[in-house]
């Protein structure tokens, strides 16, 4: 369309080309043939979409919109959007002809319906919302199924606009009706809807008729509609052990599923409803091996990568949750192939390390000996490391896994070289005993690795300098080649290896020493390298066997590490599993931003807020005046004379936005010179007794703070004489409290 | 969910942009385009992390099609969503998806953008509803019903996947068993892996409600009916199409559905035990030094000499700075392909219970780089009709209806290779 009419775009007439159109408009009105009509619109939007400015027409667009066309209906609504916010009175129009097109008396058709009531909720001024509520309030109990979902997602677009327009109206029971409409779509609609506009009370409220209801008309729900069903269910609570058999046996058919977020939603309810229960998880985690298993077997041979990545992701968070005997059987599928993008082979090797067991270990090491020659120096550094995690995981396989990995030494490629020694240096932290199979093979290797493969060889001479018999000469080659100031890493190293060297066997070291203090004295400008040279020399002036006992102390060897005791996070986990925080391993809360939240207060609410302005100017004059003082200290015996005697001032209640604990609380408080005279813990309520003194006015102030935690309530009880104090007090407590109180 | 959805190109440059809700901007999002697309970063990762903005996306035919949102999203659902996007364009544009047809029918991917999400939430995602909506048809328009159909087979409702009153004057029942055979071998020759995915594709031209009982060689299904020699096969996992009451499978094992009309993926499943391999490879590489490499080769067809495997391709690679080489082959076309760096051999048909060699000698150049050869795998690629490497057989396939007529049924098998390698 707009091709043909091209070059007299930019020709001077613009003006009679839009006066022509819109007499043409003019003319279609009372146009029978659809297709003349469209023409013509095409040709309006057509000019829209190139940049001209059409909104003269707005006016006839309008007075065309009566039809029962659906394409002359998106061409016309598409118009309307576009121009609606640059003009109030064209805003009025548009709205009128969107919510007349809503009304089932003015258009039978449910689709345009629909449409219309879609592009009205997507309008967003203060002026539209009173016609938006009332079309939506239609649109919920519309005959047709496309009209009400549309209307159901209006609410969510409402609410995010101004957030207390849907939460607390009869909207939200309505959409709790409406999950049991008769159409799927509106059904789960409704639920995404109450998910979204009562988040801030933790979602929908879910009960055990809502569980059965749902999973008995499970299969109406396309794919999608599952998933949130499950994600959904996986919040309930059974309230028995038979209750929660039976939906896992419902759900057991779901593994099944060929979907992947399916199969994942439904291992979600039966991970969070097993949690507490080490015998039945064990059994799920049977279960649900051979499912994923598939699941991502099945997306790699269809090419689906991310999706496969996405499901190892969920099964390397299993296997660290426990469960990797479970997938001992299967190693094999955790092979790499040649042409898997890098991402898949890293995840793949990272579970082979989790999963290896003393029946697998040598299949599992010859397979991650094979990566290391990959072309791509990422996997075989990875495989190298994996190798030394395997060796920490199954010691008795650790003389042969040495040997393996000094057999990488002769490859003579540098990268494998460093990232070898790196590891040797590392198992032998663990592994004392093998230090004399490792030394005797790395001296070769000092030429062609790199900066850090070079600190772990000279590292490990000074740590085993006793067992090399040349080790003296190898450090003076060392010494003789540095530049200090070329690499401080190493200049780091060699200088404590030969101190530590010197205490070891200080006849053959003297010389070496002295050399290499005089090097570092004449060329080094490393304040951090000198510092320590110095402290070195300051110790051994002392008493060289104090020198001994401090640098060559005895170390323990090695029993656990850190990397497997981290169950706190793995548990908050299972809550958030079939979600983004499972690919990053890390709680919603450290990958999601804090939303800044876009609200336009209403034409009232502006007076409100001045008025806030106002009395905040009150508030921040009267703050200088109060000051608590931090010194004041009381007695129990006055406590609770006063206690008795003083009246209740203020009461105040809110709700915990996180769990706390006493100490934490007492020293939130005692940072702002709020003081604890007692606390106490019954049965999950916290009681706390505060005081504390205004230093300008000396007024008392004392305070009872109650916690119920299981239902995450707080009550706060000031008692003062002094009215407008105990305000500032509140304040100044709440301001304490704001970490872990609602605001 | 999600934020915006966004079609790349290779360079970064946004051919659609539609944007749902507004805590994700489009700066934002251009971000992603500059930092990871067009810095071709974007195969690293599936899932990247700007400015707390999360971008999961997935590439074909060099497009991009990338989901931006703020929040803790279901991932797992996401990359489905957006590999069904790819498959209904494909069906809209006739079957190809690339960025000249992008461009070309950018109004109707807005129009079923505007249908598939709102508010970036999954909506309406069944095609055949999908065209009640949609204005719009694409180059081709006289597309079939069917191919929609094919392009999104999960189907929702009750029996929402067969309307009433279908009539076909022949009621024929087309059934495809599918499999490709995964191997991995050691440079040793034992198998390190093996495992065939299988896929049962049917073509129901049925008239009416028909009632489908369907049986297979499973050897769970099997143990029930004593009377039969044949012990089956283990099957490790079974994934069904939606139709299939799941129900009844769990409790003795049957297959039982209402099938939709038209082609449908039945049932997927996987197999790891006894494995029946259709090729060995036994391969030679020998190296004299830096100059000269003298491979020998050895294909072994496994499978019933009545059988026969077609189209067979076997990638033998080669160091890259391979200069000439003389390949000696009986049967068959074997020659070098400096861009595949590997000798290619070509047999067209390669019957059952025969062996084939080829040898070979490479003369390598003299290089300045050090950097060691990769040795990738050898690879091979097949298709062997009639043959399952599972060992799956489908035993019966029973139509009830009605009107008690009598379907004809046509079975087929195929293998073909997935991902079969030897390592050297």
């Amino acid at each position: 369309m707009a091709g043909s009419h091209g070059p007299q775009f930019f020709v001077d007439n613009k003006k009679g080309e839009i006066n022509e159109l819109k007499v043409s408009l003019k003319n279609i009105m009372s146009e029978r043939d659809n297709t003349k009509r469209r023409d013509v619109i095409k040709k309006v939007i057509a000019y829209m979409t190139l940049g001209i400015d059409v909104s003269k027409l707005f006016t006839d667009m309008v007075l065309i919109s009566h039809t029962d066309d659906i394409v002359q209906k998106k061409m016309i609504y598409l118009y309307l959007v576009n121009y609606v916010e640059s003009n109030q009175e064209q805003a009025l129009m548009a709205i009128n002809t969107f919510c007349k097109d809503c009304k089932r008396i003015s258009s039978q058709n449910p689709k345009i319906r629909g449409l219309a009531l879609r592009n009205l909720c997507s309008l967003r001024f203060p002026g539209a919302i009173e016609y938006i509520l009332s079309a939506i309030q239609d649109g919920l109990s519309d005959p047709d199924p496309y009209v009400r979902k549309t209307a159901i997602i209006g609410l969510i677009k409402l609410h995010k606009y101004s957030k207390n327009l849907i939460v607390g109206s009869s909207f939200v029971n309505t959409l709790y009706e409406l999950i049991r409409d008769i159409d799927p779509n509106v059904s789960i609609n409704a639920i995404l809807a109450l998910n979204e506009i009562l988040e801030e009370e933790g979602g929908i409220a879910i009960n055990r008729r809502m569980v059965i209801y749902l999973l008995n008309r499970i299969n109406s729900y396309t794919e999608f509609g599952q998933s949130t069903v499950f994600d959904l269910v996986a919040k309930y609570e059974p309230q028995a052990e038979d209750e929660m058999l039976d939906i896992l046996n419902i759900l057991e058919e779901k593994l099944k599923h060929s979907s992947g977020s399916v199969v994942l939603g439904c291992i979600k309810v039966f991970l969070n409803y097993t949690r507490d229960n080490q015998l039945m998880i064990r059994q799920v985690f049977a279960r649900i091996q051979a499912p994923l298993v598939t699941l991502f077997t099945g997306a790699e041979v269809t090419g689906a990568y991310e999706q496969a990545y996405c499901i190892l992701a969920h099964i390397h968070l299993i296997i660290s949750k426990g469960a990797g005997g479970i997938f001992e059987g299967d190693f094999k599928s955790f092979f790499c192939k040649f042409d898997e993008p890098t991402y898949i082979k890293f995840m793949k090797i990272d579970i082979l390390t989790m999963i290896v067991s003393d029946q697998t270990v040598e299949d599992v090491i010859n397979e991650l000996s094979a990566y290391v020659t990959d072309v791509n120096a990422e996997i075989s550094k990875k495989s190298i490391q994996a190798i030394s995690k395997v060796a920490v995981r199954i010691p008795f396989a650790c003389v042969a896994i040495v040997r393996q990995l000094l057999s990488f030494l002769s490859l003579n490629i540098d990268y494998v070289i460093t990232e070898t020694l790196v590891a040797m240096k590392d198992l032998v932290r663990k592994y004392r005993e093998l230090t004399y199979e490792i030394l005797a093979e790395i001296e070769n290797s000092l030429e062609i690795a790199s900066d850090e493969g070079k600190a772990a060889i000279i590292w490990m001479i000074g740590e085993f300098g006793e067992e090399i018999t040349d080790a003296p000469y190898i450090i003076e080659n060392i010494i003789s080649n540095l530049i200090a100031n070329e690499n401080y890493q190493i200049t780091h190293a060699v200088l404590s290896a030969t101190v530590r060297l010197f205490l070891k066997r200080a006849p053959e070291m003297r010389d070496i020493l002295s050399s290499l203090y005089s090097k570092l004295i004449s060329e080094c400008d490393n304040p951090d390298i000198m510092d320590r040279a110095g402290f070195y020399y300051q110790l051994l002036r002392q008493d060289p066997s104090i020198a001994n006992e401090v640098l060559n102390c005895e170390k323990h060897p090695i029993q656990n590490f850190l990397e497997d005791d981290c169950f706190d996070l793995q548990d908050i986990l299972t809550n958030e599993f079939n979600q983004l925080s499972v690919i990053y391993q890390k709680p919603a809360k450290q990958i999601i931003k804090p939303k800044a939240e876009l609200t336009v207060p209403e034409p009232e609410q502006v007076t409100q807020v001045v008025n806030d302005l106002l009395s905040l100017d009150q508030v921040n004059l009267s703050e200088n005046a109060f000051k608590i003082d931090t010194e004041f200290v009381m007695v129990s015996d006055d406590f609770q004379q006063m206690w008795m005697t003083v009246p209740d001032c203020i009461k105040y209640e809110n709700r915990l936005s996180r769990y706390i604990n006493i100490q934490e609380v007492e020293n939130l408080m005692a940072s702002v010179g709020i003081n604890c005279i007692a606390s106490g813990d019954q049965m999950g309520t916290l009681k706390f007794f505060f005081y504390a003194k205004d230093s300008g006015s000396d007024v008392l102030f004392l305070a009872e703070f109650v916690i119920v935690l299981a239902a995450k309530e707080a009550s706060l009880c000031v008692k003062c004489h002094d009215k407008t104090a105990a305000e500032n007090f509140k304040r100044v407590f709440l301001q304490a409290s704001s970490s872990f109180l609602q605001s | 969910m999600a934020s915006s959805i966004l079609l790349l190109n290779l360079r970064g440059e946004v051919l659609i942009y539609r944007s749902y809700r507004d805590d994700v901007s489009r700066t934002e999002v251009s971000q992603f385009c500059t930092q990871v697309v067009a810095a071709k970063e974007a195969s690293e990762r599936p899932i990247v992390t700007l400015n707390g903005v999360h971008y999961i996306h997935i590439s074909q035919n060099s497009i991009t099609l990338v989901a931006a949102s703020a929040s803790n999203v279901n991932t797992a659902m996401i990359i489905q969503f957006l590999y069904k996007l790819i498959d209904l364009f494909k069906a809209y544009f006739g079957g190809d998806f690339n960025e000249v047809l992008i461009r070309k029918n950018y109004v109707l991917i807005y129009e079923l953008l505007d249908e598939i999400i709102d508010f970036g939430l999954p909506q309406i995602t069944e095609p055949e509803v999908l065209k009640q909506f949609i204005t719009q048809g694409g180059i081709k328009k006289d597309m079939k019903d069917e191919q929609i159909i094919g392009a999104l087979i999960q189907a929702t409702g009750a029996t929402s996947w067969r309307p009433e009153g279908i009539k076909y004057k022949r009621n024929e029942v087309y059934i495809d068993v599918i499999e490709n055979v995964n191997v991995l071998m050691s440079s040793k020759g034992t198998v390190l892996r093996s495992d065939a995915t299988g896929q049962i594709m049917v073509k129901s031209q049925l008239s009416f409600m028909p009632e489908c009982k369907f049986g297979m060689n499973d050897k769970l299904a099997m143990a029930s009916e004593t009377q039969s020699l044949d012990k089956g096969i283990s099957i490790d996992d079974i994934k069904f199409h939606q139709c299939v009451r799941l129900g009844k499978f769990d409790k003795d094992r049957a297959i039982t559905f209402i099938p939709p009309d038209g082609v449908f993926e039945l049932m997927t499943y996987r197999v790891t035990e006894n494995i029946n391999l259709p090729f060995k490879l036994m391969p030679i590489y020998q190296e004299y030094g830096n100059a000269k490499i003298e491979i020998s080769l050895k294909v072994k067809s496994m499978f019933d000499r009545n059988l026969f495997a077609t189209n067979v391709v076997i990638k033998i690679p080669t160091p890259r700075n391979t200069g000439k080489c003389n390949i000696f082959v009986v049967s068959g076309k074997a020659k070098y392909e400096p861009e595949q760096s590997a000798i290619m051999w070509r047999i067209r048909r390669f019957p059952g219970d025969s062996e084939y060699s080829m040898r070979g000698s490479v003369n390598l150049v003299a290089t300045s780089s050090e950097k060691a050869w990769s040795k990738p795998p050898i690879s091979i690629d097949f298709q062997v009709p009639m043959f399952t490497a599972s060992g799956l057989r489908i035993r019966f396939l029973r139509v009830i209806e009605k009107s008690n007529y009598k379907p004809i049924k046509w079975i087929r098998y195929i293998t073909k290779a997935g991902s079969y390698q030897h390592r050297i």
